[in-house]
This record gives C-alpha cells, structure tokens and sequence, in this order.
C-alpha cells in the first residue's frame, strides 16, 4: 500500500483537507488486467521496459525537486516549507503504476492504477482518480505512410479521470525521450481539473522541463520553464527559467518573479535571479517591486 | 589475455625473424606488417611500428588486427609496457565488484540535513574511484605527454566499434584505468597551503570539480563497458553498476552546485575534506 506523501509538507488549501486521513492507492486485482492474446513472458518484458522509463522519470523529478528546493533555501535559509505538487503526485503515482503488468492495445503499451484520496469533505465519486500510464513510439515526423515512418523516440502519457472529467481520461503529463534527452510537459488546465482537491490553486503551470544526458546516460544539462513552488504559507515563485548545466561558465541559472498571496490575490513582490558561475562564484541578485506596482 | 599472450610469443620470436627482417621488402602482407612491428616495439623502435603500421592501416583501413597493434603501439610509446600489465590483467575481475563504491541515494532527506552527507560524499567518492581498483597500485603512472599517446590507443580501438574482440576490450579497459589515474592525480591530487586557506578567501572550483567528477564518472562507465565484452557472464551485473555510476555522477555535480550556493559553512568543511585527501586542485583561492 503507498500512501501520498503530502502529509508534511501540505499546502495551506489541502492542510484543512487531509489531517486526520490516511491516503492510498487502491490495488489493481488481476481480473482487472486484460490479456488480449499477449503472452506473459511479453507482459513482462513490456514491464521491465517500462519501469526502467519510470524510473527515470522518477530520478529526473528528483532531481528537479533538489534544485526546486535550493532555490526556496535561497529566498530564505529558514524555511523548510513545500507544498504537495504535481511532481509529487507524479511520484506518487509511479510507486503505484509499477506494481502492475501492462497491457498491450494496438501496438501501445498501458498501465491501469486507482488511486484513492481520502480527504474529508469529498463525495465519494470523488474520491477516486483512475490512472493510465501509455507507452507509444515516436516517429520522424514526415509524408511518407506509417509503414515507412522512422522510429526516432518514445514517449510516456499520464492521463487521468475522475469526477472533474466526467470519467474521461485527460493527458496531465506527457514525457517524450528523443536520443539522449528528456522532455516533460504538464498540461496546465488538465492538471487542475484531476488535482484541484489536493494541490494549492497557485501552483499549477503548463511547465515543461528538457533534460539532456551525455551518450553514457550521465546528466548533461536541465533547462525548465515556467514551474512554480512555494516558497512560504503566504509566497510563492513562478521559476520562468532554471538551468543547470555541466559544462560552460555559468553552470547554475534561475530567473523567478516571486508572488504574495493565493489564487484569488496574486501580487508581485519582487524578482529574483540565482547564478553560479564555474568558478565558484555565486550572485543572488533580489529586485523589489515598488509597492505602487 | 589471449592478446597478451600473443604478443609475449611475438616477442620471444624476435630473435628469430630478426635475420629475416632485413630482407623483408615493402610487400609484406598485413600479418607480417604486424609481426615486424612487435619485433621493432621489443626493440624499443617503437617510432619505426608506429610508421609501419600507419602505412600498413592507411592502406587497409578495415584490417581491425593492423588497428589493434597500431593501438598497442601508441600505448608502447606512452609508457605501457605489456609486462608491466599482467599483474593488473590478473586482477581485472576485482572491477565487477565496483557497486560497493557506488554511494547511496539521499532520497527523503531534505538539502539542509543532507548538507554534510554530501561534504563528505564528494570528498570520499574521489578516494573510492581509487581504492575500489584493487589493480591500482600496479597500474604504471604516466606522464602528461605520454597520456596523449595512452588516449590516442584507446581512441583507435574505440574505432573498431561494435566488433572489438574480447582480448582487445579487455586491453582498452586496462589502457583506460591507466588514464583514469592520470586524469586523477593530474586534475585533483595537490597541496594548499594551510596558511592560505587559514586567510580565507578560497573557493571550491565548481566548474573544476564538476568537470572532474564527470571525465572520471565517463572513463569508469568506459572500463566497465569494456569488461562487459571481455566478460558477458557478468554484464547484466555489470550493466546496473554503469546505471548507477551514471546516476551517482549526474547527482554528484547536482549536489556539489547546491551546496556551493546554499551553505558557505558546508562549503569550507568540503575545502578543508578536500584539503585532508590531498585534493587541493578543487580549490582556488585567491591569486591561484
């Protein structure tokens, strides 16, 4: 049984919401796997494939994470503060999706999870998230017809339902492998509608992430826009950009607007930039905006 | 093995042929191009192989064997003695045995709580790509214009791609240990002044370390892809140690950028780490 790791580090919206309950993903039963003439050697083979992916989904947001949370032990040494994010749900939902055999439909691998949130206050339709977890290849874009078309990738879709969708699923996170380089992207609209119960308003975002691997898998560089985290019960930052990079003078970068406030009064406090240079040198430059503005 | 078994029998051959290597004219065919030139490389002409065998590979580009002894030419001339190598070559299995030095993940802890684990994480990983090479102390040191020569060897086996027979495999990762302890010794082994330090104003290199931990996490996923070919038996084994190195190494550079910038205390205890295991090129301070 894995349980949602939000209980320490909740947002203000959820922390009214969750005391007091104990999460957790419902189990798949083996009725509910279809075998659709695909052999159980296949199905596992299929698995390991795709758990070696998650895996590297879950390395990428881990390491996502550790420069989320520098950058918060920047704007302030004290704070401890995180909130839940789509990140962490995603990790969440991966723990679940392994424990799983896929199926394999026109070629496309899925995976099937449930995902219980018991939060109080909920109806019980809504207390449920379905999950799939598609595996498809990714080819040349070109004329020719699909026979012909070059294999050049992978690519990994989350999608999600629950009450907010009427029982359809809807794309949240889409992770495409291309050579040796990553790429996440979160749906905005779609994560709010599946998360809203469970992640603060302020912290949805249509963030996407690049991360590119030396031909040995070692991480070469991390170039993201648009994230947001937390930086406090009453603060948080839209990250507009973030580099890491293993090469180069400037080896560290991240450009923020930091915002007071909730979803229904946002209000820019300042700007701030991080910078680490290779040789050592670090710049932590923070502008205010004029109370004016 | 087998490569270095050859090339002992060539050797002890040289006497032999050494009569009939006069009278041998420029038609030699490429067996003998390569047989000429272990005579002339146990004859300390390694010069004169070398041009052999360039002439000999220009005109049969495809000949992987004339490549293989081209490459052991080069290492020759950059101070690789086969017979310096046996020892190590019995030893080389000790290798597989490098998930040991693998460190562990810091998963669910915060940065603050961790800031001292990656101090020290950092300082040791450096004395574990050492110390995990039981074959380390009977790897021979080489200069710096003798690793050029080390570099360009495994530079042509690397050219023989896919196909590379075990024997040769097993030969690049021997060549490449040689490297990775020059690499160590010439980016990383140095002395500050205690004095210096004590004044302040020293700052860890990040560029330079990062840099490091990275030829040196490459050189060590190299060695143990060449011991995957010289030894399938063990690759799956083999294949979760480079994952992890891989991992260990992107995270290494993550963590040591973080600390850099987040705690300047943390940041003088990594210093001082690295000053104790005599890393003291990962420092610069002020005037270096």
């Amino acid at each position: 049984m894995i349980k949602l790791n939000y209980g320490s580090i909740l947002s203000p919206l959820a922390l009214v919401l969750v005391v007091g309950c104990e999460s957790k993903f419902v189990e798949s039963t083996p009725d509910s796997i279809k075998i659709e003439g695909v052999s159980l050697d296949e199905r596992i083979n299929h698995k390991a494939k795709m758990d070696s992916r998650i895996g590297e989904i879950e390395e990428a947001s881990e390491r996502l994470q550790k420069i989320i949370r520098l950058f918060r032990k920047v704007q302030d040494s004290n704070s401890g503060y995180g909130a839940y994010t789509p990140l962490d749900f995603i990790i969440d939902v991966n723990s679940e999706l392994k424990e799983n055999l896929p199926e394999i439909k026109n070629g496309r691998t899925v995976r099937k999870g449930t995902i219980e949130v018991p939060l109080k206050g909920l109806s019980e339709d809504c207390k449920t998230i379905s999950t799939e977890l598609e595996s498809e290849v990714v080819y040349q874009k070109s004329n020719v017809s699909l026979e012909d078309q070059k294999a050049i990738g992978e690519k990994l879709t989350y999608s999600f339902s629950n009450c907010h969708t009427q029982g359809k699923f809807v794309p949240v996170l889409r992770v495409t492998w291309i050579g040796s380089t990553m790429e996440f992207k979160f749906e905005k609209d779609n994560t709010k509608s599946i998360l809203d119960d469970l992640i603060a308003d302020g912290l949805f975002s249509d963030s996407k992430c690049k991360f590119e691997h030396y031909d040995d898998k070692i991480l070469s560089s991390v170039v993201c826009e648009d994230l947001k985290a937390n930086l406090s019960q009453t603060e948080w930052a839209l990250i507009k950009t973030l580099k890491f990079k293993n090469s180069g003078d400037l080896r560290l970068y991240i450009l923020a607007d930091i915002f007071e406030g909730d979803s229904l009064f946002n209000k820019k406090k300042a700007t701030s930039k991080v910078e680490l240079f290779a040789d050592g040198q670090v710049k932590i430059d923070a502008e205010k905006v004029p109370s004016s503005q | 093995m087998k490569f270095l078994i050859q090339v002992a029998l060539l050797s002890s051959m040289t006497l032999t042929f050494a009569a009939c290597s006069k009278n041998q004219s420029t038609d030699l065919n490429s067996e003998d191009v390569i047989l000429k030139s272990y005579m002339l490389i146990d004859s300390q002409r390694t010069d004169e192989a070398i041009d052999v065998l360039e002439i000999e590979l220009s005109k049969n580009p495809g000949n992987q064997k004339v490549r293989s002894a081209l490459a052991s030419a080069y290492a020759h001339k950059g101070g690789i003695r086969v017979q310096k190598l046996v020892s190590a070559v019995a030893k080389v299995e000790a290798l597989s045995d490098l998930s040991e030095a693998v460190l562990g993940r810091d998963e669910g802890i915060s940065l603050s709580e961790n800031i001292d684990k990656i101090a020290l994480s950092t300082a040791k990983i450096f004395s574990h790509f050492s110390n995990v090479f039981a074959l380390y102390e009977s790897i021979p040191t080489v200069t710096k214009d003798e690793s050029i020569y080390v570099s360009h060897a495994i530079s042509l086996l690397d050219e023989i791609g896919d196909s590379i027979p075990q024997e040769d495999a097993l030969y690049r990762a021997i060549l490449s240990i040689v490297l990775f302890k020059h690499l160590f010794s010439e980016n990383l082994i140095g002395e500050v002044l205690k004095t210096k330090f004590e004044a302040g104003g020293c700052q860890l290199n990040i560029g330079e370390i990062n840099d490091s931990i990275i030829k040196l996490g490459k050189l060590l996923l190299s060695i143990l892809r060449d011991l995957k070919i010289s030894n399938p038996s063990q690759a799956g084994d083999l294949e979760k140690v480079s994952d992890e190195i891989s991992s260990t190494t992107s995270n290494l550079t993550l963590a040591t950028s973080s600390l850099i910038v987040i705690d300047s205390a943390a940041s003088v205890f990594l210093q001082q780490n690295f000053i104790e295991n005599g890393l003291g090129k990962l420092i610069r301070c002020g005037g270096d």
